[in-house]
């Protein structure tokens, strides 16, 4: 009898945790992820490591991510440090308050936000996360991944001419990560999933990073990337973003 | 014949057996040498960097539990330090852990403020000193310039910056002999952390009590919200990777001594209902159920700690491996000392009472009539 009497406390506060969990609006869900990006300037170096679809290993590579997000505009500066064939190449992209993408590269030409950076499986696109801000959010259920907990999201592009209209992430609430995401075409094709394989807590926040990650492309490439360092109390310098600046400005002068 | 010998007789008659499980004891005892002497050696080697560097307190933002401290702006931070009575000198450090070979795991490099106290304890051993803040070169640690095969003169590649090896030093921390040390400004140039630290060190004058060092740790307190004063040890104690490797080193600590315990229990176990009918004449011939006693928990001391004396020469050996396999070089240092192996064969002891000591007690209450009837 007192077996019971445990097993259904035990059932019934098992079940009440998940409907807490549950309880939680998608559209909720999805702009806490959106706030818990929020930062002044941070900065995070990356190694690369890129296997190709035909089982070739380039040299990995060296980035810098700097990136200044708020709720009106985002700003990510990619460059390249090591090895030599990349380190002068950079690429700057900012995403406004209307929703708009553009991008820079340090040739100065724009640049697809969609395309691959570096020959490697990272998209600027990606990194910027615009699904978060996408007004279409549902809520799929739990899953485990990697034994932890997550809620799975589905957001739908609110731009019908979007290269990417479906984006399915399994968010860890309490970490406010997303473990895994899913990125589906118009026509439901899976394009990439990136995979969070390491967790890092973020310096004085309760919040966790990505430590370390995988890309893998319907192409079959696969792309791991490790942070090795950090800051995230980057200041960000009058010429971080001095391209997208620029950008900005020939555009204004183009509409005037 | 004395207790003693009977005792190891009777181990002797079963040399499989008893190796077996001296065998499995050794096992577990060399996982709780190896881990707890690299636990230690981890956090002694970090300690051992800081207080060499003559530094008093470390100032560090309050939650940095990385073993670097995540990195802040100090130049308000130093001034108002400077400030303080009895502070002599308050130099910041910048480290990260970089990778600047291929072919070599990721390596320590630290920016020390050029000309500062920092640099006094090393050792040069080759080359020069970087002769200014300004001046591209770095100094390596004879390890690091052991595994990254560099000596003076040769080119190192740090964050897609090359700098040229000015010189080879040696320091009394492994931490520091197995990295790359360069001038802060540079550190931060290469990082892109202008102006940043991850610690900022105070050496205090020569007046200074502990009550003046506690007195600064107060004043830090109040006045600088967010950060600590903390002296090395503190530092080292609340970091993230000391705490893990003690939790592992505790866990494993425990899980060997459950294991040590019931390996002992099995074998004595197994061992009295053997003899049950030799257990009886010796009850018959007039031993004492006491005595019975001391030769069954004798026989599983004598077991536990020949595991233990064979574990702890176990442990010292795959320490010793880690220590010199070319992932680990440069990043442990495992101590040992006369009084953690003698902690480790009062562990096995005790492993071998508590195993030993209910089939001692089954053994010790056996009637010798029913004893002699054993089959």
């Amino acid at each position: 009898m007192m077996l019971r009497v445990v097993l259904a406390g035990l059932l019934l506060c098992a079940s009440a945790g998940y409907a807490a969990e549950v309880t939680v609006s998608a559209n909720a869900l999805a702009e806490s992820m959106r706030q818990a990006r929020f930062s002044n300037g941070f900065e995070a170096r990356l190694n690369v490591f890129v296997t190709k679809a035909n089982g070739a290993h380039p040299a990995p590579l060296k980035l810098a991510v700097i990136g200044q997000i708020s709720a009106d505009r985002q700003r990510l500066s990619i460059r390249g440090i090591a090895p030599e064939s990349v380190r002068n190449r950079s690429y700057a992209v900012e995403r406004g308050s209307d929703g708009r993408i553009k991008g820079v590269d340090s040739e100065h030409a724009g640049f697809d936000v969609s395309a691959r950076m570096f020959d490697s499986g990272l998209v600027a696109w990606d990194m910027l996360s615009p699904w978060w801000g996408w007004s279409k959010q549902f809520l799929e259920g739990t899953e485990q991944i990697d034994g932890r907990d997550c809620l799975k999201l589905r957001s739908v592009a609110d731009d019908e001419k979007s290269s990417i209209r479906e984006v399915e992430s399994c968010v860890d609430q309490q970490a406010k990560l997303s473990l895994r995401t899913r990125l589906y075409d118009s026509r439901h094709v899976l394009i990439r999933t990136t995979t969070v394989e390491k967790v890092m807590r973020k310096g004085d926040a309760g919040a966790m990073a990505a430590k370390k990650l995988t890309i893998r492309e319907a192409g079959k490439m696969l792309t791991n990337i490790e942070v090795y360092a950090g800051d995230e109390q980057y200041e960000i310098s009058a010429d971080t973003f001095a391209a997208l600046d620029k950008l900005t400005h020939n555009e204004q002068q183009k509409t005037k | 014949m004395n207790l003693f010998r009977f005792a190891l007789d009777n181990l002797y008659r079963r040399p499989a057996r008893t190796g077996l499980t001296v065998s499995a004891i050794a096992l577990g005892i060399a996982a709780v040498v190896a881990l707890t002497s690299i636990a230690w050696g981890f956090e002694a080697s970090w300690q051992k960097a800081n207080d060499a560097r003559g530094t008093d307190l470390i100032v560090t933002r309050v939650a940095s539990e990385n073993t670097m401290p995540s990195p802040f702006k100090a130049e308000k931070v130093q001034q108002a330090l400077a400030e303080l009575p009895h502070v002599k000198e308050v130099v910041g450090l910048l480290s990260e852990m970089l990778s600047v070979s291929e072919d070599a795991p990721p390596v320590f490099v630290f920016g020390w403020v050029y000309g500062s106290y920092l640099w006094e304890h090393l050792k040069l051993v080759d080359g020069r000193w970087p002769a200014s803040r300004e001046e591209p070169v770095v100094v390596i640690g004879a390890l690091a310039a052991e595994m990254l095969h560099k000596k003076t003169g040769d080119q190192v590649e740090i964050e897609g910056k090359v700098f040229q090896v000015a010189g080879i030093f040696e320091s009394n921390a492994v931490v520091e002999n197995g990295a790359l040390l360069m001038t802060l400004d540079l550190a931060q140039q290469v990082t892109d952390k202008p102006g940043k630290v991850n610690v900022l060190n105070i050496k205090v004058d020569a007046d200074a009590t502990e009550a003046d060092l506690r007195n600064i740790k107060e004043q830090v307190k109040q006045t600088l919200p967010g950060f600590v004063a903390i002296t090395s040890g503190e530092l080292v104690s609340k970091n993230a990777v000391v705490r893990i490797s003690k939790a592992m080193s505790n866990a494993t600590i425990l899980i060997a001594g459950l294991v040590g315990a019931l390996v002992v229990f099995n074998t004595m176990l197994m061992s009295i209902n053997e003899r049950t009918r030799e257990i009886g004449i010796l009850l018959a011939l007039g031993w004492q159920r006491g005595t019975i006693m001391q030769l069954i928990v004798s026989e599983a001391v004598i077991l536990s700690l020949a595991g233990g004396m064979a574990g702890i020469v176990m442990g010292v050996g795959i320490a010793w491996g880690l220590e010199h396999i070319e992932l680990m070089r440069g990043k442990i240092d495992a101590i040992f000392s006369l009084p953690f192996f003698f902690s480790v064969l009062a562990l096995s002891v005790l492993l071998g009472i508590c195993g030993g000591f209910y089939p001692a007690f089954k053994a010790a209450r056996l009637l010798p009539s029913a004893a002699l009837r054993h089959e």
